[in-house]
């Protein structure tokens, strides 16, 4: 994987953002654990899927390293899924199966899936 | 007070420099003037500081400076240099926290009456004397003059300066006090909002073919926790569980609402599915949390007790399923959280789980199994299932004393997030039927 091109980080949390072929990968790892994380998430959301939009590739959001992320964690996400659909960004959620805390999570977010791929929610 | 000991001090001069006859006239002069500056003082000291207390310097002057051109007439007028004495009247103006127009003022009238006592009193003079006399206290009274302007600048200065900094403290003081009346109002709107959630959760009870008991320990502020036990008639009977993102009381009324939407849902048409109630119910919320512009979702189980088990649609935690013989075992339910979309559609379905007689389901919120110990580490939903494992036997009441205090014993400090927890049991159908529960606990046991 190419060095991150950008990094943002808050407390235990730190969010890598990559150039992939065709698309911008979001790597998140550490622990989301604030009360109000929407303060440095929503920000940094909102950029990388305005990047994305701009470079016309897909933001892909990479929890699979990611250690824990409270409930509080998940408004951000939806709002960046939600931002992504307005602005027409195709969007992608990759979780870790093997962890149980991700699997019972991000698989009620698959309710955003949409039939022609651009919003997908994938556990690895 | 100055006055009062530099006049009679003088007359140790008066003593040395002036003939006996000369000195006693001076002695009288001088006496009643410490007397009248002593009468000065006691009225400056009982009287509250005013705009006419500018008085007292003229009163001062007048008197020490008339006394002084008298004896200074006494002595040859214009000529002799007694006058010199008035120097230190106009310095007096020195030590007067006044305005410089007054100091002025001031000077001139001792000058004044210098020159109009010693022009009748004072006989034949040198023009020449004269001058130099009138030039030494014109100077004298330039410099009380401008040293009265600096100092009361410095003066009006410092004056603003604390006026502006009372005014601070002042405003602060208010501000302070608004602050705590806001907090004290909103920590109060926060106890209601606390109490009107926690008053809102069903007691313990026995729910047709089951028993069913729950407890949830709030966090410090109000949380987003809910579960509820529904008695929808017809013999049906509904369990619901689910946790509202975040915290505050924005939560607390989104679990008020679900709590209510499900409450009249299900008792308008028990037969309805949980999944049916689950889409009616999101759609409701969607639509309310839109108008509250609230960024909230919620985690939510909806359940409907069946003869033979659990009928359940929607998205919370795993269930635990404890069945004797078998251990626990964690069922994850599938489907989408409240609030996310506005009809989640064929996402949402119901989904059973058969249970025994006998056989005890945990339904709990995320508050338990994130609990952390002094190491970071979370309870987990391991912990919980084993600690299930221990208690399936004990009455309900008892197993879920137990199952919280495993919890508080692993946690450092206070819960940071509500924890709710949810024992569902399924009874002995033909013991149940007699409504003993109690006995069916024993004989699970």
């Amino acid at each position: 994987m190419v060095d991150p091109v950008r990094r943002w980080t808050e407390g235990e949390l730190s969010l890598e953002a990559h150039d992939g072929p065709g698309e911008l990968r979001l790597v998140w790892r550490g622990r989301s654990a604030d009360r109000e994380p929407g303060k440095f998430l929503v920000p940094a959301l909102t950029a990388s899927v305005e990047e994305s939009g701009r470079r016309g590739v897909r933001l892909c959001l990479d929890f699979s390293a990611l250690e824990y992320m409270n409930s509080s964690t998940f408004t951000p996400v939806v709002k960046a899924i939600d931002l992504a659909r307005r602005r027409g960004v195709a969007i992608a959620l990759e979780y870790s199966q093997a962890k149980k805390w991700q699997a019972l999570s991000f698989s009620a977010l698959r309710t955003f899936e949409t039939a022609d791929g651009r919003v997908a929610v994938l556990g690895r | 007070m100055l006055g009062v000991v530099v006049v009679p001090l003088f007359l140790i001069l008066d003593w040395v420099a002036l003939p006996a006859p000369v000195f006693e006239r001076f002695l009288w002069v001088r006496a009643i003037l410490t007397a009248a500056l002593a009468l000065q003082l006691v009225l400056i000291r009982l009287t509250p500081p005013s705009r006419l207390s500018v008085l007292h310097g003229y009163t001062f002057n007048l008197l020490v400076g008339t006394a002084t051109s008298w004896m200074t007439a006494q002595l040859g007028g214009f000529d002799s240099p007694y006058y010199m004495g008035l120097n230190l009247v106009v310095a007096a103006n020195l030590l007067l926290p006044w305005r410089p127009l007054h100091a002025g003022l001031n000077s001139l009238l001792t000058v004044l009456v210098y020159v109009v006592v010693n022009a009748i009193l004072g006989g034949p003079f040198h023009g020449a004397v004269l001058l130099n006399n009138l030039f030494f206290l014109g100077a004298a009274a330039v410099t009380a003059i401008l040293t009265a302007r600096v100092r009361f600048r410095l003066v009006e200065r410092e004056h603003a300066a604390r006026t502006g900094l009372l005014e601070a403290n002042a405003a602060l003081q208010r501000s302070r006090a608004e602050l705590k009346r806001a907090r004290d109002a909103l920590w109060g709107e926060m106890e209601v909002a606390k109490r009107i959630q926690t008053s809102l959760l069903p007691e313990d009870r026995r729910a047709g073919l089951y028993q069913v008991a729950a407890r949830m320990v709030p966090a410090a502020e109000v949380g987003g926790d809910y579960y509820d036990i529904v008695d929808a008639g017809d013999g049906q009977h509904w369990i619901a569980i689910g946790d509202v993102s975040g915290h505050g009381v924005e939560a607390g009324l989104v679990m008020m609402m679900t709590q209510t939407s499900i409450l009249s849902l299900v008792r308008e048409r028990p037969s309805r599915t949980p999944a049916e109630v689950f889409r009616q119910v999101n759609g409701v919320l969607w639509q309310n949390m839109g108008r509250m512009r609230a960024d909230r979702y919620m985690t939510l189980n909806v359940v409907r007790l069946e003869a033979d088990g659990l009928t359940m649609a929607g998205k919370h935690q795993d269930v635990l399923v404890w069945r004797r013989g078998q251990g626990v075992e964690a069922i994850a339910n599938e489907g989408s959280w409240i609030g996310l979309v506005a009809d989640p559609g064929p996402r949402v379905r119901d989904s059973f789980i058969p249970l025994g007689p006998g056989d005890l389901a945990l339904f709990f919120t995320d508050g338990a199994t994130e609990a952390r110990n002094g190491r970071g580490e979370l309870y987990g939903e391991e912990r919980l299932a084993a600690s299930l494992a221990q208690v399936a036997g004990l009455p309900l009441e008892d197993a879920l004393g137990v199952l919280f205090a495993d919890i508080g014993a692993f946690r450092r400090g206070e819960p940071e997030d509500d924890v709710t927890l949810l024992l569902v049991r399924r009874l002995a159908e033909a013991r149940a039927t007699r409504g003993d529960a109690a006995r069916v606990e024993i004989a699970t046991a």
